[in-house]
């Protein structure tokens, strides 16, 4: 490959990683969880106030890295806040997964590497997830910055590469608990890459000695990030034990989930094949490609060796990490990232390998064709994924996501608070149990007056509210006392799952009028 | 090589920062006054909810529909009658499944029209007294279809004649008036609209998008009266 290709190629994948990662980022509402992540986040950036909570919403390091996204773009506070501010931070880390799988062509190939940056630009997949307001286009950038860093130091046993593996390590754990999944695959792929090219006739390359200056700076540099970030940078010194602590959480809640079981192929329906409602979606051209990738991680190729030890290492990583997320019977959609990026980089490795292998001009111009419609086929599902039916429940992405209609909620209470003497300062109760309460915190962040309860009975006369947000059991038992008194209204707040908001006829009438 | 990796990590630290600043403007606030500081509970914060994807059949309104008494000599009268619509191009499905008879919530047994505002109108052939019309937009999961309304009239265009038997568009989207009807969730009994005798040998029923998606759906459509004679 020449370095205009590699150039060029490079530069397209960045270009087409930023355009499908920084667009229309608001386009789809706001999950559940990303409100969930987005209220706690204001609480650090109005009050500086962040206490790592062992039993849900994982790692520090997305609310630590959202302030410079909030603080960039001068938002100060939680009504301020809007989805881009809090979108680009995933689509930031997203884009750098691109840009850091060319970090492996030196060790790899230029050729792979650039194929890899461009794969992982077009994955519907990848990007669906950096336009996400969650921690995993974090965690698949943290984890391959790790798989990239641990290469690099068994190449050049240096300080400086073995700090870069201690601060991966160390942002790894402090994003999520499944960190401990892929240290262990890093660790493992490593030893074992080791330990077969001892075993075989393989050329050195991998050089493991024990250099514990080099252990005790990784390691350090490690625990310092982590103590750091789970301390509230010093503020609450129980973070850093309750990081370890977590785990019991989440060993119960991965091995036994109450809400998100599925079976063991899960994964592979969702990435390479599945089904709805008239659409098909695939990425099967990862998997046809990886496939080869495999097959040269594996067999001895005597062109291939130079190189072959690196690819094992992913193959090695790749496998741990898909075996390890496919046997926990927790899935979900975005747990799939920090396996996939190993299924890219195996994918790189097979497209580089059908292109390079050929000795006709004609095969090689076929692969190149192969390769380019394959391309095509994964931006085209990628528009189709994140731009045309982000919220559609068509798509396998979509996981218990916020239905569009949710923002003719968010703007009817905006057109009845326009006209409420009160404004903004008007009293809205929400009655609904907390699966069925969010975005709702988010979305009337700008509001000054909002209680929520989970139950009629919780909230107790509701006559003095303006406005009333109700889910379907609690509004059967309001609208029985309502009466006519109320104009009621029904939005979609999930697929199946609607919300009921009750209006007092003074407040309609005058919204009615105004109109 | 490394040249090239600078260059993008430089590129990439580039465009993460050059994000335009926002200018903040604060609230006015009237010196007479002070805020009234309000204790209202928190949202609880929780995990991710259950992903639905099965079809919810449960009636969320809870009971059961009671009788409702007809003249005697009521009959069906849309069986089979031809259905015109605003959008004779379905999305899925074809306008005829309207008077078919099959009910189910399954696919197959629903018809699709566009987004926004549509409607379908029933041919009874005949002017008739109407009495009871009952609708199924779509039952397989609870949602709520909008801008609900039914009409009658002898006039196959609705430009005279019109009788309006039910209308839940409370902020007249549809443009036939303010409708005083309440929203109701769809439920495998559907619903039941009392024309009252309403005479006319066209019926229209309109809707506008659901919570589930802005297309517009009918299981089936049927429509009881006595002829005039």
């Amino acid at each position: 490959m020449t370095k205009t290709a590699y150039r060029g190629i490079s530069l397209a994948a960045v270009a087409v990683g930023f355009l499908f990662r920084f667009t229309q980022l608001p386009l789809r509402p706001m999950h559940h969880d990303e409100a969930n992540q987005a209220v706690k986040f204001g609480a650090l950036l109005e009050e500086g106030r962040y206490v790592y909570d062992k039993t849900d919403h994982h790692g520090p390091s997305l609310y630590y890295l959202t302030l410079a996204a909030a603080h960039a773009r001068g938002q100060t506070t939680l009504a301020e806040l809007d989805e881009t501010t809090l979108r680009l931070v995933p689509a930031v880390f997203g884009l750098g997964l691109v840009i850091l799988c060319l970090f492996l062509g030196t060790s790899l190939h230029p050729g792979a590497a650039a194929l890899a940056a461009l794969l992982a630009a077009f994955s519907p997949v990848m990007t669906y997830f950096s336009r996400f307001y969650i921690h995993e286009s974090l965690f698949a950038f943290f984890a391959l910055a790790l798989l990239v860093a641990v290469w690099r130091y068994s190449e050049r046993l240096t300080s400086r590469t073995i700090f870069a593996v201690g601060l991966s390590a160390g942002l790894l754990f402090a994003t999520k608990e499944t960190s401990v999944i892929v240290l262990a695959a890093v660790a493992a792929a490593i030893v074992l890459a080791h330990l077969l090219q001892k075993k075989t006739v393989w050329t050195p390359g991998v050089r493991l000695k024990t250099n514990w200056e080099h252990v005790a700076l990784g390691l350090l540099t490690f625990a310092a990030v982590a103590v750091v970030l789970f301390s509230s940078l010093g503020k609450n010194l129980n973070g850093p034990a309750d990081a370890i602590l977590a785990f019991k959480t989440y060993v119960a809640k991965g091995t036994s989930p109450a809400a998100h079981a599925h079976p063991w192929s899960y994964y592979f329906g969702l990435l390479f094949f599945s089904k709805s409602g008239g659409l098909v979606w695939t990425e099967g051209v990862v998997f046809l490609l990886a496939l080869v990738g495999i097959g040269t991680a594996v067999a001895r190729r005597s062109e291939w060796e130079a190189r072959q030890r690196l690819s094992f290492y992913i193959f090695i990583y790749t496998a741990l990490t898909t075996l390890a997320f496919f046997i926990l019977p927790y899935k979900t959609p975005w747990n799939a990232l920090a396996f996939y990026t190993g299924w890219i980089l195996l994918a790189a490795i097979g497209g580089a390998f059908l292109v390079r292998a050929p000795k006709r001009k004609g095969l090689k111009a076929l692969s190149l064709a192969v390769l380019a419609a394959g391309l095509v086929q994964l931006g085209l599902q990628n528009y189709r994924a994140n731009v045309r039916y982000p919220a559609d429940p068509r798509n396998p992405y979509v996981y218990a996501q916020t239905s569009p209609d949710f923002l003719k909620l968010a703007k009817r209470v905006d057109s009845l608070a326009a006209v409420h003497p009160a404004k903004k300062g008007l009293i809205i109760k929400v009655i609904a149990g907390p699966y069925d309460q969010w975005p709702l915190p988010w979305s009337l962040r700008g509001y000054k007056n909002v209680g929520y309860w989970a139950t009629v009975a919780d909230a107790g006369p509701v006559g003095d509210a303006a406005l009333v947000i109700a889910s379907a059991e609690n509004a059967a038992r309001l609208q029985a006392s309502f009466g006519d008194r109320y104009q009621v209204e029904h939005f979609g707040l999930r697929e199946g799952v609607l919300l009921t908001l009750f209006i007092p006829a003074t407040l309609w009438n005058r919204f009615i009028l105004s109109r | 090589m490394k040249k090239n990796l600078l260059m993008l990590a430089s590129l990439f630290l580039f465009g993460a920062a050059a994000i335009a600043p926002l200018a903040a403007s604060a609230p006015s606030q009237d010196p007479a006054k002070e805020e009234l500081k309000l204790q209202l509970p928190k949202p609880m914060f929780i995990g991710t909810p259950r992903n639905i994807k099965t079809p919810n059949l449960e009636v969320i309104t809870g009971k059961p529909r009671g009788p409702f008494y007809v003249p005697k000599g009521t009959t069906l009268l849309s069986a089979k009658k031809p259905v015109l619509s605003s959008d004779m191009q379905p999305v899925i499905g074809e306008v005829s499944f309207l008077t078919d008879g099959e009910k189910s919530g399954e696919d197959g047994y629903f018809v699709e029209l566009g987004p926004g505002s549509q409607w379908v109108q029933v041919d009874l052939g005949a002017s008739a007294a109407l009495q009871a019309i009952l609708v199924w937009h779509y039952h397989g999961q609870a949602r709520v279809y909008r801008d609900v309304a039914v009409q009658v009239s002898d006039d196959k265009d609705f430009l005279k004649g019109v009788t309006t038997v039910f209308n839940n568009d409370h902020d007249n989207t549809l443009g036939v008036g303010l409708g005083r009807d309440k929203e109701y969730i769809e439920t495998n009994e559907g619903r039941l609209v009392d024309p009252k005798g309403a005479k006319g040998r066209y019926v229209r029923l309109w809707s506008g998008g659901n919570t589930s998606n802005d297309m517009n759906h009918y299981v089936e459509v049927e429509v009881y009266g006595t002829p005039i004679k």
